[in-house]
């Protein structure tokens, strides 16, 4: 906390050199929320960029009521949610399916997907895979709990959902997760 | 008899209860020392969280933060307490010229400045000389007096809030 106060302090001098950590330290927090909620490739990016600006811009009025990352974190999903809505992209109806149904094609091309890179030996990438299948929010849920080590409270502080609500969506999630993972393979690359 | 097991958010409790480092359930603990079958689910989850702990994200592009950085500094944290100056010291400006307005007739204060302007440059003594001082009626260098101390007013006011910005973002 001491270390962000003075990195915040100099940020706030113009300290170009404090910007640049800044966003260097901060820049995965910002990706894994933005890339869990924003499926558009080409628009990644870009909404990192702007949230970061508005992080710069609100860097004065944070008055650390809360960890910086969860500050951070929520104008990061606040961005999001904003771009989704004039996208009409819906974040919440796809949780209402408890099992993702995906099509013939889509089971085979991330079946063909997984098995190379189980063949490859990056798990990461085919267990990102299995995220990516998932609704928006859940995966969001687990990048900040398994990724950025934050408590249940701190994601339903961000997310603005009960503390309840954010427990089960991520149960459901690594259950659906492990389910997937294990219909997919024979398991012996990822479970041994 | 049939056996309960363990479910999925059992499980997941127990397995967050140690990720946190907090005491786990005994009821489960006990449970999970006899029963394979729930062992066995637990060391799926247990690989599922440590897999899920180590995904290394997504990658921006090299140039992100240096674009960043670009996009948000050309105007700096200083540049943004000197905007507050200046519109401090507009503000003080209008209110000065309001007030101004409000005593005086602006219109007779421009001409004879002006007037007053040609005097000067016709004679430095003019200025000096009280007489040319005389033009003004008495009531109006009044006004001018509380005019002054109204813009001196505020634009101490301004430095000293100038002063505690400045404080304030550069502990």
């Amino acid at each position: 906390m001491e270390d962000d106060k003075k990195l915040i302090a100099r940020i706030l001098c113009g300290e170009k050199e404090a910007f640049t950590c800044f966003v260097k330290k901060y820049q995965k927090l910002v990706s894994h929320v933005v890339f869990r909620l924003v499926r558009n490739e080409t628009d990644r990016e870009d909404i990192c960029q702007d949230i970061f600006i508005k992080i710069y811009r609100n860097l004065g009025t944070f008055r650390y009521d809360s960890k910086l990352s969860t500050w951070i974190a929520s104008i990061a999903h606040n961005t999001c949610l904003h771009y989704l809505e004039k996208k009409r992209v819906p974040l919440y109806e796809d949780l209402t399916d408890t099992e993702t149904t995906l099509s013939i094609e889509q089971v085979a091309e991330t079946g063909r997907t997984i098995i190379d890179a189980v063949i490859s030996r990056d798990i990461g990438r085919c267990v990102r895979k299995e995220i990516d299948n998932l609704p928006h929010l859940l995966g969001l849920l687990v990048a900040l709990y398994h990724l950025e080590e934050m408590s249940y409270e701190e994601i339903a502080g961000i997310t603005r959902l009960p503390m309840g609500t954010v427990k089960s969506y991520l149960y459901r999630a690594r259950k659906q997760l492990k389910t997937q993972l294990m219909n997919t393979y024979l398991l012996e690359d990822i479970w041994q | 008899m049939a056996i309960m097991h363990l479910s999925d958010n059992d499980i997941q409790a127990y397995l967050d209860m140690i990720h946190n480092g907090l005491p786990a359930d005994t009821r489960i603990v006990q449970h999970l020392e006899n029963c394979k079958i729930c062992q066995e689910h637990l060391t799926q989850y247990s690989r599922l969280y440590e897999i899920l702990a180590v995904d290394k994200g997504y990658e921006l592009s090299p140039g992100f933060v240096d674009g960043v950085v670009a996009a948000a500094m050309p105007e700096s944290a200083s540049e943004r307490v000197n905007i507050w100056g200046t519109i401090l010291l507009v503000a003080g400006f209008c209110l000065g010229l309001g007030v101004t307005a409000f005593f005086i007739d602006l219109r007779m204060l421009v001409l004879r400045t002006v007037e007053s302007f040609k005097l000067f440059l016709l004679s430095i003594n003019d200025i000096l000389n009280y007489d040319t001082w005389a033009v003004v009626p008495k009531h109006h260098l009044d006004m001018y007096l509380l005019t002054g101390i109204i813009l001196l007013f505020v634009s101490v006011g301004d430095k000293i809030l100038f002063r505690l910005k400045k404080n304030h973002y550069c502990l």
